[in-house]
């Protein structure tokens, strides 16, 4: 898994990942987390039209990134899921959660 | 680190050297910086046999020396398991780079060069022994570890089913289970498990809680203990996945959760309820190797304490399989390096079903699965299939899912009133609904509704578009509608029965136990259409390659049946088995005993429907009669004529015309037999139906 941080001014961040989002993602994602906490945010989307999979760990971590989001007082959706990632989120109702679009 | 220190200075050192003075030089140079569990050796196969009585810490090491030399002690000592670590510290005058190569290569730890220069000597003593204390103190609280993990690991298969009880469960259901669980290097968090609710029904759950190592197990635990708590609610799925989810939300810690599909399963007729938690979509695999998915979706438990879970119901048949499993079958990477995914996968189980023996699916899954990804698994792997044999009662209609009657009913309305009675009358579960919203949420959550009822209090728009709010297998088994409503309604009633198709109107004066003498009969013949459905579905019985076959009969049960064998030669054998049946149904009681519509519904409004039928039957001229159903097969089409004794009906506005609004007095059943033939004509007086079904081009 790879990520990259766009800020699009007005306290909007898009973070648009790519390959899969696993178990093993576990630091890096949080890495992520730290980044995102240091940051003025309004608002944040989690880009997932580029990743292939994603595991029950990597819903977990999308999760505590919502907590976050929810803590800190911004809004996290995500976009893009297709194929397996769409199939999971749907599966799991956390597209509701998420706000899916 | 002054435990470490004391170890150090308490090490037992060996030093080995055949000059007497050299012993003295290295004893004393240690001793003074405070080793006092010296002992020396002055050649190499005394030095072997001192090691062999005590075991050293240390072993100081001269090279050139009488009998066994000092590179050959190393060697030894390397061959030897028991001394393969013990610190070997070299000592030697001459000091080529080649000699050195050869020490290091002989198996020696280190080397110090004489003359010693006795603070070099001591310092390189003193780390090689405290590397030799680390790497033991690691060992041990590695070994430790690694028997903590596999005990753990012991204690989760504990959790799963044991032997005995799984063929207990067998024993009762005539079922087999095919289970496989295989735990990762790491600790995981999969679990399944079963049990016997009574005598006709089983559970059946797989979990997965997220993420690995000990915390996923700790948590596997804890939502096993916690499932031995509901243990009164395991009849109810939903229910029971609501609970668990309550109970452990507040103590899941934040991005851990357990994925799950709990099902219960009668195992007698088939019928299986089932609430999903987000667990792996199960697969149910059919005896001729086609498969369809459960809908195991929902907010994993430990989220949210609000989610909710909904009860689905499905009906497994006879000689089928339910496949349950856990994610590590999709995630895994195919040959390309490509993972999967559950198209993957399910392609594999289509290929594997019609492989071999039904009761080894799992096993030859696996195989492919190992063959494709040796060694340790990324993730716990579970799978689990129950393999039905032969269901005693496939054909009976569903009693337990099957979610009883919807009544759309006003609150102070004629019908709740009379609904309320209900209870008393008898065994009928009448979900009420205010609105059609209402209706279609109880069709959503219990797809086997047996009848609909309808107050004609209600807004005339809601009534006439009824239909799109009523379940699929409702529709497609012209599911009965009743009309209740004051005498004044009599003509509304019918104006609405000609557009939303209903069977029949209650004048509520007639009371309660008209209703339910009504609603029961009605749902007895709808269970009779779907019951045939499932019999030409399973395709228990069949019409094989006969092109002609005239049958005759006499009772509603003879019909049934010989409707399913005809059936059996069409494109859609379910429909036109419904379709058959109500018109030979319609044809023993209409026909054959001259029991018309207004009169039938007299009947059974008294509830002497039954007596009436058995008494006519004893009776002239009734007792001779009977139905003949002429079967014809051509290449293009299938044709069945239907022929009663009676004296028909008005049969003008039928034919050619099944859609006509005339069929609609005749009853839902009727018109619905209608569109299940692609042209039905009635001839004679009406009392002779030809029913046509077109060939489709293959």
């Amino acid at each position: 898994m790879e990520y990259r941080i766009k800020e699009s001014g007005d306290g909007a961040v898009t973070v648009t990942f790519t390959g899969d989002i696993t178990f093993s993602e576990n630091v890096s994602f949080r890495q992520l987390l730290k980044d995102l906490a240091e940051q003025k945010i309004d608002r944040c989307v989690f880009d997932l039209s580029a990743v292939n999979m994603v595991d029950s760990a990597g819903l977990g971590m999308f999760l505590i990134a919502k907590e976050q989001a929810d803590t800190a007082g911004w809004n996290l959706s995500v976009t893009g899921a297709q194929g397996h990632v769409a199939s999971m989120l749907k599966l799991t109702k956390l597209s509701d959660l998420l706000q899916a679009g | 680190m002054n435990k470490m220190a004391a170890d150090i200075r308490a090490a037992r050192i060996l030093i080995v050297d055949d000059m007497a003075i050299m012993q003295r030089v290295i004893g004393n140079c240690l001793s003074k910086a405070g080793f006092e569990n010296l002992s020396y050796a002055a050649d190499g196969q005394e030095a072997l046999d001192a090691i062999e009585a005590e075991m050293p810490d240390l072993l100081v090491l001269d090279l050139n020396m009488p009998k066994v030399s000092g590179y050959e002690v190393c060697r030894i000592l390397r061959a030897s398991e028991k001394t393969a670590n013990l610190p070997i510290l070299v000592q030697s005058a001459s000091e080529t780079p080649a000699e050195r190569v050869e020490v290091f290569n002989s198996g020696a730890t280190d080397f110090v060069s004489k003359p010693i220069n006795q603070p070099e000597l001591l310092a390189r003593v003193c780390m090689h022994l405290e590397n030799k204390f680390l790497i033991k103190d690691l060992s041990d609280f590695h070994g430790r570890m690694r028997a903590e993990l596999s005990m753990a690991r012991e204690m989760q298969h504990s959790l799963l089913p044991d032997k005995e009880d799984l063929e207990e469960i067998e024993k009762l259901s005539g079922m087999s289970f095919e289970a496989y669980y295989r735990a990762s290097f790491e600790l995981g968090g999969d679990l399944w498990g079963a049990w016997a609710l009574d005598d006709d029904h089983i559970g059946l759950y797989v979990l997965d809680v997220s993420g690995h190592g000990v915390g996923a197990a700790l948590n596997t635990f804890r939502l096993h203990a916690t499932m031995s708590r509901f243990e009164a609610l395991r009849h109810n799925p939903a229910i029971f996945l609501d609970s668990l989810n309550r109970a452990l939300q507040p103590t899941f810690p934040l991005g851990q959760f357990a994925t799950m599909f709990y099902g219960v399963l009668n195992v007698r007729t088939g019928d299986l309820q089932y609430a999903g938690a987000g667990a792996p979509r199960p697969v149910v695999v059919s005896k001729n190797g086609e498969t369809r998915l459960l809908d195991s979706s929902g907010t994993p438990v430990g989220i949210i304490a609000s989610a909710k879970y909904e009860n689905r119901t499905t009906r497994l048949h006879s000689d089928e399989s339910l496949l349950c499993y856990s994610d590590v079958l999709l995630e895994a990477p195919d040959e390309n390096d490509q993972f999967i995914g559950e198209d993957g996968f399910v392609a594999e189980v289509r290929a594997e079903a019609g492989a071999g023996d039904r009761r080894e699916l799992v096993k030859r899954l696996l195989d492919h699965f190992y063959k494709r990804l040796p060694g340790e698994l990324p993730d716990d792997l579970t799978a689990v299939a129950l393999h039905l044999g032969h269901l005693p009662d496939a054909l009976k209609p569903s009693t337990d899912t099957d979610g009883g009657i919807v009544a759309m009913a006003a609150p102070e309305g004629a019908l709740a009133a009379m609904i309320s009675v209900f209870p008393q009358l008898g065994d009928i579960k009448v979900h009420l609904a205010e609105d059609m919203a209402g209706v279609e949420k109880v069709f959503r959550t219990n797809p086997h509704i047996q009848a609909l009822l309808l107050d004609m209090g209600h807004p005339t728009e809601d009534l006439t578009r009824i239909n799109n709010a009523l379940g699929e297998e409702f529709l497609a088994a012209a599911g009965p509608i009743v009309l209740v409503g004051a005498e004044e309604k009599a003509t509304d009633a019918e104006t609405l029965s000609e557009i939303i198709n209903s069977s029949r109107y209650i004048d509520q004066s007639h009371g309660a136990e008209a209703l339910f003498a009504t609603v029961s009969a009605e749902i007895e013949e709808y269970m009779l259409r779907r019951s045939v459905r499932v019999a030409v579905e399973t395709a228990e019985i069949s019409v094989s390659d006969m092109d002609t076959a005239s049958y005759r009969f006499r009772t509603r049960e003879e019909a049934k049946r010989i409707a399913t064998i005809l059936a059996s030669a069409c494109d859609e054998p379910g429909a036109i088995a419904i379709g058959l049946t109500e018109l030979m149904v319609n044809a023993v009681e209409h026909g054959c005993l001259d029991i018309g519509h207004e009169e039938k519904g007299d009947l059974i409004e008294k509830g002497r429907l039954a007596d009436e039928i058995k008494h006519r039957r004893t009776q002239a001229p009734y007792a001779d009669r009977f139905v003949q159903i002429d079967f014809r097969r051509t290449p293009s089409q299938i044709s069945f004529r239907i022929k009663d004794p009676g004296k028909g009906f008005d049969h003008q506005a039928f034919v050619g015309r099944p859609q006509d609004g005339h069929t609609k007095k005749h009853g839902r059943g009727l018109t619905m037999a209608c569109s299940c033939f692609d042209e039905l004509t009635f001839l004679g007086n009406g009392n002779e139906a030809l029913a046509i079904h077109l060939v489709k081009a293959r």
